[in-house]
């Protein structure tokens, strides 16, 4: 096993430099250039663009660009955003917990919807609540991510006033302004309050998807002929459902997962931006504006591990979920 | 080709269990399929509504009482409540919605359908090949597909929108070409489980070749995922499609689909004073993939004889 | 989940069920929230290395300039006791500066800044956006701590504007110039200086969380005496929905409204909520520019029938909500040289057709003019998502068709299109909008030393199009030269009288800013150039 994962660490370094050099040469592809945001600035002429671009190291070669790209970042310094002069670790740093926080928050709100519906919806096909269940799923995936962010903001920030209208913190927010008796409440509530409607919405196409793999995938398993045995030797149908049926069921389900993992950094994108939620994916956007590449770079590189890591979990989650599934070499 | 159907209360020999695997080819009748498939009244439905959809965008011109393309950006004519003039009211520019929606149905389906089959055609291929061989193959296989999940797709977007002007089946090539990797993934996680299983090893002793245990074995029981997932893919390309156009890589007005009406609608001024641009190709596309999916519940319920005995019980 | 939700509920009741006097939280005597300002995010607030003018609306509060324009376009002193005497020649500006102004670390500011401020512009290490105001200068004589002079190399216009600006904001060398030795002679916006600067502005920084908010206190020992305001926020917001959103539930004050809000933030207004809204021409203004390299545009009379073939007003009334005003050309009729008696071009499908027969473009049998193998089919560019240009392109494609010229629409996202489109010359026809300055030469955009050509590191300026006329060059040049200011404004009349004449682009509307504010707050007063709206922040109170 050890050497395994040994191996497959190795795969994985070697699989980062491959995408480090595609990434690179697709950024090098695309029209426009680091230089692109001064192009409409009438006082900035072109010899100051040039001067610029030169001390950016711009006017290097792409190929001399990349290999001192890779040096620094193999040294563990992703260098300086082109856009804020700051190193490109901090900008990363300083966005990641909120990314996080609003991944983990959604991650958990869709799994915990999305598996017990997609179980009851398959052991009991076609009741009223499996239809009212498909329906609802099928209009949390026909319904764009901005379009239901919007109506949420609509709903609870214009109409009700419950929620706040996006960010993630109150400026002036003060504890000590409160009882020390509900003080955690008041800072809890300070924190969930910006959290719920960004966790909604970017856990939303992932609960309504992943509740229909749930029920196809143990709709599947349910008609296998073990469980069929299970059931003729007499044993009771929620040992059966919830030991035999569900272990087996997870296997696509926990692929989907792992697969969905980087999905949550792109929906990221689109959620940040709906709600001013400071994190990762308002940088990629604001970096892709600028052509910002080192930015570019090292988000793509987290990313990367990000999606590598998932997987091998995903993998290695199969081998226990799904005895028979050998990791041969 | 037609056999008898092995019935699951027999006592399962080697060479039966290899044909469980190929049971879709065996029981492939045009007659049964009909008959399995009907007894899904839902599906039914579905097929019905999906084709009075597609003989609403191909009878567009016939049904459609404006332009559909005509700007009046006349005070009285911008964003007016649906009426008996206006269907489903007028957008910010004009132009007539409901006859948008009939002409902008041919757009959605054709890159929702194109890309559902590129994908899932794609992907199905090399998630299959990837997991029956396992070992070095599968690893550098998938280690491809880590590579292209990791790579920042809207770069790439970036550069095909400067250097192509895309028609539908090009949109639905692009698209097609980010969403296969999820499908092959998936196939391959089955695979992975579905070869060890007693009927494969039945199909290897009998000496059937790989590409046959791949393809009429082994597939034919990754159907229900698969079907599952391209119900949904249809959706996801038909929303796709409309942030595409973000990028100057969507269709290019004069040309719209259910899509970029969609995208056109999309703020809160629009959603608290002309909420229906943005509610009915927002249902439409809803009703599609509802019955889209609803379609492939019933075909996989009518191709995969053994779910269809649970619904019978 | 389950426990998150439960925490929900916990958090919800807690705040719902607050009416129990002794654990109510809004019993507590309520810190004084401050000023919420909602705007786009920023890079730096070294005013050295800035170049955007969101980060001129937090600077203005930082730092201090020589001068000010205020909102009714007029030069008022800042730091200097008063304005600066000009000589008869136009080239010697003498100052003189205020005594004891203090930098927040309470250093005082003296010439040494201000001349370190130039030195720092000048300096080819530092990646400044734009020394266009510094390089005219060409010699300094300090006479003390307070009194200086300098002497331009030539007489430059309405020169004094550019002090009134962030770029010319006055750094304090002690800080500057040690930032700058420590990080290897040059300055970075990743600098310290950067992200918590030192100026002698009425605010001082407290906090910046990076894409959320910045947060100012302000300065006790400001020169012209403490802020009433205590505390402001600059919220960084990403899109005009959410800010909408936080407008209306009360978390920013202050906002720039979009065209599409305006109606909502006015109902809003007479629904009762405490704010005002003021709406103002700008200095910026939207355009469709031709490639005149391409054969089609040749002829001026294509040029013109364009023009003719859109309704402008009933664009502005409904695309826009009315809020804008029909640009007619490049200055806005605020701008003393704005002329208004050039030639205009209303709706007139049927002027546009006779124009394009008497230049000898004939229908051909697919509704497309044509002549001497021309067709007259080009595709047009702009940014993609900008709602507003995208309708004008589909208005202008539809009204076109009708006098038989064919416009595909192509849009790409802005990097692209200004990167690639606009600055590889690869266009048609594009439509973005430019800011003018508060002095009116034109040169960057219609001079012909200012046509860029990307195969030429050596050219440069901002005249797209490829626009070509002796007379502009001309007059742009007198102008330059002219001190007498009625006698400037008739060169520009000639030039706008020109280029209306010629259409080297099509001007589709002047922005009006319209920015909503809480009616409590006094002194805001809004000013249309560069200086933004922060200018007098040190003026603004809360009643």
């Amino acid at each position: 096993m050890t050497k395994k994962i040994a191996r497959r660490f190795l795969v994985s370094l070697f699989s980062l430099l491959v995408i480090s050099v595609l990434s690179f040469a697709l950024m090098q592809l695309a029209p426009g250039g680091p230089m692109a945001m001064y192009a409409e600035n009438p006082k900035i002429t072109y010899a100051d663009r040039m001067r610029i671009a030169q001390q950016l190291g711009l006017d290097k070669p792409a190929h001399v660009r990349y290999v001192i790209w890779l040096k620094n970042t193999v040294r563990g310094d992703l260098g300086l955003s082109y856009a804020t002069g700051r190193p490109v670790a901090r900008e990363i740093t300083d966005r990641l917990p909120a990314t996080l926080k609003l991944m983990a928050a959604s991650f958990l709100i869709s799994i915990s919807i999305a598996i017990p519906i997609g179980i009851y919806s398959a052991t009991h096909r076609y009741s009223l609540f499996d239809n009212v269940v498909t329906f609802f799923s099928f209009l949390g995936i026909s319904m764009p991510a901005f379009w239901f962010g919007l109506l949420m903001l609509y709903v609870f920030s214009i109409w009700l006033g419950v929620l706040p209208g996006g960010g993630q913190s109150t400026p002036w927010f003060d504890p000590l302004a409160f009882k020390p008796m509900v003080r955690p409440f008041a800072v809890l509530w300070e924190h969930l309050k910006y959290m719920i409607m960004p966790a909604v919405v970017l856990g939303l196409m992932n609960t309504a998807k992943w509740s229909r793999y749930m029920r196809s995938s143990m709709l599947e398993v349910i008609s296998q002929n073990y469980i069929r045995t299970a059931r003729a030797k007499g044993v009771p149908e929620r040992r059966v459902i919830y030991r035999h049926a569900l272990r087996n069921a997870m296997t696509p389900i926990v692929t989907i997962m792992g697969l969905d993992l980087p999905s949550f950094f792109a929906g990221a994108v689109v959620t940040e931006t709906i709600f001013a939620w400071p994190g990762i994916g308002r940088l990629f956007i604001t970096s892709v504006g600028n052509r910002d590449y080192q930015v570019l770079m090292g988000i793509v590189i987290i990313t990367a591990v990000l999606v590598l890591l998932g997987n091998f979990l995903a993998d290695i989650l199969y081998t226990v979920l799904d005895p028979r599934v050998k990791y041969e070499s | 080709m037609a056999e008898i159907q092995p019935s699951f209360n027999q006592g399962c020999n080697q060479e039966e269990l290899a044909r469980f695997g190929n049971l879709q080819q065996e029981s492939g009748l045009l007659f049964e399929f009909w008959r399995a498939f009907r007894k899904n009244r839902l599906a039914v439905a579905a097929s019905i509504v999906l084709l009075i959809i597609i003989g609403c965008a191909v009878a567009a011109p016939l049904l459609a009482n404006h332009n559909p393309t005509l700007i009046n950006i006349s005070r009285e004519h911008v964003r007016q409540r649906p009426s008996s003039q206006f269907f489903f009211g007028t957008d910010h520019l004009g132009r007539d919605v409901y006859s948008r929606m009939l002409f902008g149905a041919r757009v959605s389906l054709m890159v929702g359908l194109i890309t559902m089959l590129i994908s899932v055609g794609v992907g199905s291929v090399y998630g299959g090949i990837s997991g029956y061989y396992g070992g070095i193959t599968d690893s550098i296989l998938m280690r491809f597909v880590d590579i292209l999940l990791s790579l920042p797709t809207l770069f790439l977007l970036i550069i095909l929108a400067a250097f192509t002007k895309p028609n539908f089946f090009g949109i639905a090539l692009i698209i097609g070409f980010t969403m296969w990797m999820g499908v092959s993934r998936l196939v391959r996680g089955e695979f992975l489980s579905l070869k060890e299983r007693e009927f494969v090893e039945a199909a290897r002793a009998l000496g059937f070749s790989n590409s046959r245990i791949i393809f009429r074995h082994i597939l034919p029981n990754v159907k229900a995922p698969i079907i599952v997932n391209a119900t949904l893919m249809v959706a996801y390309a038909i929303l796709i499609e409309s942030t595409l156009s973000f990028l100057g890589l969507g269709v290019q007005p004069p040309q719209f689909s259910w899509g970029s009406m969609l995208h056109e609608a999309k703020d809160l001024i629009t959603l608290k004073e002309a909420p229906w641009t943005a509610f009915f190709p927002g249902l439409a596309i809803f009703i599609t993939v509802l019955c889209f999916n609803f379609f492939g519940d019933g075909l996989r319920d009518a191709l995969d004889p053994h779910l269809k005995n649970i619904r019978d019980k | 989940m389950v426990i998150l939700l439960a925490l929900v509920l916990v958090a919800a009741l807690n705040v719902s069920c607050g009416k129990k006097p002794a654990t109510q939280p809004v019993e507590q005597p309520k810190p004084q929230r401050p000023l919420v300002w909602g705007g786009p995010d920023i890079e730096t607030l070294n005013p050295i290395l800035s170049e955007s003018s969101y980060e001129t609306d937090i600077m203005n509060a930082i730092f201090s300039t020589l001068i000010k324009v205020n909102e009714k376009l007029e030069y008022v002193p800042d730091l200097l006791e008063e304005l600066p005497k000009v000589s008869d020649d136009g080239l010697t500006y003498t100052f003189r500066l205020r005594k004891g102004v203090k930098f927040h670390d309470g250093v005082e500011l003296t010439t040494k800044d201000v001349k370190y401020t130039y030195d720092i512009h000048m300096d080819p290490n530092v990646t400044v956006p734009s020394r266009t105001l510094w390089e005219k200068i060409d010699s300094w004589n300090i006479v003390d701590d307070y009194n200086f002079s300098f002497t331009l190399k030539e007489y430059v216009a309405e020169y004094l504007e550019g002090w009134a600006y962030s770029s010319a904001i006055i750094v304090p060398k002690h800080i500057v110039e040690a930032e700058y030795k420590a990080s290897g002679n040059t300055l970075t916006k990743g600098g310290e200086f950067s992200r918590r600067p030192i100026g002698s502005g009425p605010y001082k920084i407290v906090e910046w969380k990076p894409t959320e908010y910045i947060m100012l206190e302000r300065f006790d020992d400001y020169f012209k005496g403490k802020p009433q305001i205590e505390k402001i926020v600059f919220k960084f917001i990403p899109t005009d929905d959410v800010k909408l959103a936080q407008f209306s539930a009360g978390e920013i004050d202050i906002m720039e409204v979009p065209a599409p809000q305006y109606k909502e933030i006015l109902s809003k207004k007479q629904g009762g909520m405490p704010i005002e809204v003021v709406n103002y021409p700008a200095f910026i203004y939207v355009h469709a520019d031709f490639n005149l390299r391409n054969p089609i545009f040749q002829d001026k009379e294509v040029r013109q029938a364009l023009a003719y073939a859109w309704p402008q007003d009933q664009f502005i009334e409904t695309v826009l909500d009315g809020v804008g005003q029909p640009a007619t050309g490049f200055l806005p009729t605020i701008s003393w040289a704005y002329n208004p008696n050039v030639k205009r071009y209303n709706y007139d499908l049927k002027k546009a057709e006779e124009l394009l027969e008497s230049a000898g473009w004939k229908l051909g049998p697919d509704g497309v003019r044509t002549k001497n193998g021309l067709r007259l089919e080009f595709t047009m560019n702009a940014s993609a998502g900008n709602r507003v240009r995208e309708a004008w392109q589909q208005i202008a494609q539809q009204e076109w068709a009708k006098i038989g010229v064919k416009a595909h629409i192509q849009n790409y996202e802005p990097a692209t299109l200004f990167g690639d489109i606009l600055d590889g010359l690869k266009f048609d026809m594009i439509i973005f909008g430019w800011v003018s300055g508060f002095d009116p030469s034109p040169r960057t955009l219609w001079h012909s030393s200012q046509i860029p050509d990307p195969t030429n590191p050596e050219t440069s300026g901002q005249n797209y199009p490829g626009f070509v006329n002796a007379r502009v060059d001309e007059l742009i040049e007198l102008a330059e030269k002219e001190m007498d200011r009625e006698k400037r404004k008739q060169y520009f009349f000639e030039i706008q009288e020109i280029l209306a004449e010629e259409v080297p682009s099509i001007y589709i509307y002047f922005f009006a800013k319209v920015y909503a504010y809480p009616s409590a707050l006094k002194n805001f007063k809004p000013n249309p150039t560069q200086a933004n709206n922060t200018w007098n922040i040190w003026e603004w109170e809360l009643q």
